[in-house]
């Protein structure tokens, strides 16, 4: 049972959940008859609608700004590649692969972020002078940030002088998983003038943050050298049990880490901000500022890569092995044979980046991370079932920051029915969007996704930057429009 | 107008289903297939300078029980093995010279009777007469002594001593007297000056010198001659005449003969104490006439201790000695070891009065029992070795053969310059053959009949020290490393390091790279390694560099290395304590490790 306990609690934090993470496409941003454009600005109104169960608004999310042909590539294009090497793919680690062309795909962070959502329940209505909303969901957030550095070491050691640098600061590897329980209303306050605001009361299920926040790395002839500092942020609620190594101090042991029972973890509140202007019967600017707020997390297991805790650093530096002793029956063999000067060697790498327990019970606060939107509509004169559109976002959160410029042409060709083609631009790179909402009297279908990938395997894995989400949900409306 | 709103429907529709459902496949990444997983880590891989303790001969040199080479309490190596020791007995016969016959001399001697004025008819009365004198005269005897087939381990005599009786008799016959005459106190017998006697003890005898005297009358009748019993315990036979003693007719080497003639000479006065009743017809008699008798004979001869030449033959059977257990880089082919002076020790015991000259040739021999090289003892035309006599294998001659002197009291150093070319090549046995152990003729003195024995322990003891015309080559190779390496590659790889060596050798590695099969891809080796000198430090560098960035199937290394000797080291000994540190030790590759990890 303990393990079933476990594996639920890996998948929740695999999953993560992320209070911050979107759980609407901005492809649908511009889409009157989405549902859930609340999602994207609480000052967004809708149909009444009441969400389906399971079906309501399920959101699978993966964005990178690294995929499959940074990693993988085709020997056919290789210089130099052996022919009598029968593979027709290859890793960026073959030396046949030149190191500056792999080098020049990465970012200085590579990010990886999974993202879910599922609304539990959900319901918007006109009503009090206003659109209102309800909506209960879970959603998980899973990512990691890579330095670029890390790949350069990988490809290319210590260059060509055997002397380098390196910054390894912000990996990082993050997940969460939270309830939500959100409450909104827009109303229009002036003419052409539409605010909205949402209040989320967050229950924390789990969240841990593993973040190297400075790693240095110097690698040269005479010396090398490491200096880090990380910080560990773990809880699960009282269910999670980390254990420490036997014998060595206030080591965690990962191996034996246990989830023996569902517990909440904290307690948190956001805010969502927005409006929409109708500067124009054709242009209309919105803006909406989301999750303003923290989460408390308590039950924590809070750690550091320092042995005593506090925020020192840990450093570590290697001058050659020295004196290694070569006879076995030489007083001080076992003390400087190379083999323990290897092990000396790699425990000293370890201390650098092995986490101490410093704290268990703690409590620890998280700021949500916000996001910024900024959009305008205009709608074609001439035929008004035609518009364009721009959106600016920025996901303000830390490492996995990120900001985008969307272009969207969208379709609203007859009052059941809503589409929209968009591409983006982004810290993630380019993307194309799309979404087709149908939404008859009754009922609200969309399915959609952000970043359509144009080019993929033959397994459908997308090709360039790994960023693909696909939103769909089937809900039920009533009443009039808003 | 339902035309108008469902056309754009349609489009979008299409938009979407071709954009969304029919993206662009890359068949060029069909990930279905194998990925090659050859990887390159690391760019320039570069340890920072390591060092390895001091690796000492004494860690490097496994030397075994009862091998050659051994360190002393310094940790100074030697090649330290003993031969067995070689044994000869020799004696020199006692001689027995044959016994005289008996000589005797006859003097005659007068003795005048006095007057007697009284007249015929009247008796003379009975009273003493006064005693009447006679002077002797020289009386001489001759006695000879003579043997033959004495042994020719004899060369010469000077003197002897022996266990000889001699008879000396004093008698008188007479047809007129048969009374007793007296031997006068100072009557003496004159023996040869060389010979040493002594008599049983008598009143009336004294023994001065040679010669025999009486200090005291002493009675002699024909009935009873008196009997002188003079031992002879020694003679000198330096100051013989020509033609006596010892020699050699048939020459030396062959069986001599041995003549000796003595001369007893006596003199002195016989007295006779008459009384007139001696004689009723005393008117009548003038004088009365004594013949005096000496009569000398010596028994058997022999001779048990002789101060004499002697030259017995020594005969001394080849010495072998094993050499064990040597490291292998001393015994490597076309070594030449100019060992800085090596020893050879004798511990010679020799209980004979004897001096022998010592000769002998060291033969060295290869595993195969090949001849390797030959060194005179001693050197040509150097004084001979001289062993001296009357010691003992407790307290034996030590002699040193070695190249250079050294200064221990007790010890005579053998100088022998080209000593060394018998470990010129660590060999595996030396012999000793030719062995010649010659009689010094010298005039000593032994005890004959007796057994004497000859001793010599052989000692090799080569210190490790080196001249500077020291050639030594080791190679050795190190392989097997693909078993481990075959599923990585190198591009370039650079060591370099700096040799700490205080040994007294400079060394000139070469290293060549092995490759499986023996196949020698397109490798650059660049070696900028100058010759490690003794005592110094000394940066090596090495560079093996793949052409076409292929090391595959590099097995290991073939290490050569030439050694020699600067002058400045010349004549340290090697010592367990000595060794080499490598320092600054940095390995460099360059392009990084290929990893086929497709095979792991």
């Amino acid at each position: 049972m303990k393990t079933l306990k476990t594996t639920i609690l890996a998948g929740a934090l695999a999953l993560g959940v992320c209070a911050s993470a979107q759980d609407a496409p901005r492809t649908a941003y511009f889409l009157d008859g989405y549902s859930y454009r609340h999602e994207l600005n609480p000052a967004f109104g809708s149909r009444n609608y009441i969400s389906f169960p399971v079906l309501a608004n399920l959101d699978f999310g993966l964005s990178s700004n690294m995929g499959v042909n940074t990693f993988i590539y085709p020997t056919s294009k290789l210089d130099g590649y052996p022919a009598d090497r029968n593979y027709a793919l290859t890793t960026f680690m073959s030396p046949y692969v030149d190191a500056n062309e792999f080098l020049n795909k990465l970012s200085e962070n590579s990010h990886l972020n999974f993202d879910y959502s599922q609304t539990i329940l959900s319901t918007g209505f006109n009503a009090w002078g206003g659109f209102s909303t309800l909506n209960v969901g879970v959603r998980a957030h899973a990512g990691v940030n890579l330095p670029k550095d890390l790949f350069r070491f990988m490809k290319i050691g210590a260059g060509e002088t055997g002397n380098a640098e390196y910054n390894f600061s912000d990996l990082r590897v993050q997940a969460t998983a939270v309830g939500e329980v959100a409450l909104g209303h827009s109303r229009e306050i002036i003419e052409g003038l539409r605010v909205g605001a949402k209040v989320k009361f967050l229950v924390g299920l789990a969240n841990i943050d593993a973040h190297m926040q400075d790693l240095h790395a110097t690698f040269g002839d005479k010396e090398w050298k490491l200096r880090g500092k990380g910080e560990l942020l773990m809880t699960a609620g009282t269910g999670l049990k980390v254990p420490l190594q036997d014998g060595e101090g206030n080591l965690i042991d990962w191996n034996g880490i246990k989830y023996e029972g569902f517990n909440i973890g904290g307690y948190g509140l956001g805010v969502d901000l927005g409006a929409t202007y109708e500067l124009t019967p054709d242009l209309t600017l919105s803006a909406a500022v989301q999750d303003l707020g923290a989460m408390s997390w308590k039950h924590a297991y809070i750690g550091g890569t320092g042995v005593y805790g506090g925020d020192e650093y840990n450093e570590w530096s290697f001058s050659g092995f020295q004196n290694v002793a070569v006879k076995n029956d030489e007083p001080g063999y076992e003390e400087n044979k190379i083999e323990t000067q290897l092990d000396n060697l790699t425990d000293g790498i370890k201390d650098i980046y092995n986490f101490h327990l410093k704290q268990n019970g703690g409590r620890y606060r998280q700021a949500l991370d916000a996001t910024l939107r900024l959009g305008a509509e205009y709608t074609l004169p001439v035929y008004r079932g035609l518009s364009g559109g721009v959106l600016y976002t920025s996901y303000i959160g830390g490492v996995s920051s990120w900001n985008e410029g969307r272009f969207y042409a969208n379709f609203k060709p007859a009052g059941w029915f809503n589409a929209t083609i968009n591409y983006g631009i982004s810290t993630f790179g380019n993307s194309f969007g799309w979404m087709l909402n149908f939404h008859p009297k009754g009922i609200n279908f969309f399915i959609g996704s952000d970043h359509q990938f144009l080019k993929v395997t033959p397994q459908y894995i997308p090709l360039g930057h790994l960023n693909a989400n696909i939103n769909l949900g089937f809900n039920i409306t009533f009443g009039s429009k808003s | 107008m339902k035309k108008l709103h469902i056309r754009p429907v349609c489009a979008v529709l299409a938009c979407a289903g071709l954009l969304g459902l029919v993206s662009c496949v890359d068949t060029d990444y069909d990930l279905t297939g194998d990925i090659d997983k050859l990887v390159n880590v690391g760019g320039t891989l570069q340890v920072p300078g390591s060092s390895t303790e001091k690796l000492t001969l004494g860690q490097l040199i496994d030397l075994k029980e009862g091998g050659s080479i051994k360190a002393d309490a310094e940790g100074n190596y030697s090649l330290v093995q003993s031969g067995s020791g070689t044994n000869a007995n020799f004696d020199v016969p006692a001689v027995e010279i044959g016994s005289s016959d008996a000589v005797t001399a006859t003097t005659l001697l007068t003795f005048a009777l006095p007057k007697f004025d009284i007249p015929p008819g009247i008796d003379i009365p009975e009273m003493e007469l006064d005693p009447i004198l006679t002077e002797t005269g020289l009386i001489e005897n001759t006695v000879t002594l003579e043997g033959n087939n004495i042994t020719e381990v004899l060369t010469s005599l000077k003197s002897a001593k022996m266990d000889v009786s001699f008879d000396l008799d004093v008698n008188f016959t007479s047809d007129e007297y048969d009374g007793t005459a007296y031997v006068k106190a100072g009557y003496k017998f004159i023996l040869p000056s060389n010979w040493t006697i002594s008599t049983d003890a008598s009143p009336y005898l004294k023994v001065e010198g040679s010669t025999i005297k009486f200090i005291k009358d002493c009675p002699i009748s024909e009935k009873l001659p008196f009997h002188i019993r003079v031992k002879i315990s020694a003679m000198d036979f330096s100051k013989l005449p020509a033609g006596e003693g010892l020699t050699h007719p048939n020459g030396l080497g062959k069986p001599g003969k041995f003549i000796l003639k003595g001369n007893i000479s006596s003199d002195g006065q016989i007295e006779l104490r008459l009384k007139t009743s001696d004689f009723p017809n005393i008117r009548e008699i003038k004088d009365i006439k004594l013949k005096l008798q000496t009569k000398a004979q010596i028994s058997k001869a022999v001779i048990r201790e002789a101060t004499c030449v002697v030259e017995p033959k020594i005969d001394v059977k080849p010495v072998v000695f094993n050499i064990n257990d040597v490291p292998d880089f001393l015994t490597e082919d076309g070594n030449s070891l100019d060992i800085y002076n090596p020893q050879i020790a004798l511990k010679v015991s020799n209980s004979s009065p004897l001096s022998i000259k010592f000769s002998a040739k060291a033969v060295s021999y290869d595993a195969n029992g090949k001849q390797l090289n030959v060194v005179e003892i001693p050197a040509a035309g150097a004084p001979a070795i001289v062993i001296p006599g009357n010691t003992t294998p407790e307290a034996p001659s030590r002699f040193v053969l070695c190249r250079e002197a050294g200064k221990e009291a007790g010890v005579t150093y053998v100088v022998i310059p080209n000593l060394s070319k018998i470990v010129e090549t660590i060999p595996s046995k030396i012999e000793f053959t030719d062995i010649k152990c010659e009689p010094v003729a010298k005039e000593e003195t032994y005890k004959l009949g007796t057994a004497y024995s000859f001793s010599a322990d052989y000692e090799a003891e080569i210190p490790l020290k080196f001249g500077d015309n020291t050639r030594f080559s080791y190679s050795t190779k190190v392989d097997g490393w693909n078993q481990d390496l075959k599923d990585y590659d190198f591009h370039t790889i650079q060591l370099s390091l700096d040799v700490v060596n205080d040994l007294p050798l400079s060394i000139k590695p070469t290293i060549t790279p092995i490759f499986l099969d023996g196949s020698m891809p397109s490798v650059e080796v660049s070696q900028d390694i100058a010759t490690i000198q003794g005592d110094g430090t000394t940066t090596v560098k090495i560079l093996v560099k793949s052409l076409d960035r292929k090391l595959k199937g590099f097995d290991g290394i073939d290490v050569k290395i030439e050694g020699s000797i600067a002058s400045k080291d010349a004549g340290k000994c090697i010592n367990e304590n000595m060794g080499v540190k490598f320092e600054n030790i940095t390995v460099k590759i360059i392009g990084g490790i290929d990893i086929d990890a497709n095979n792991l």
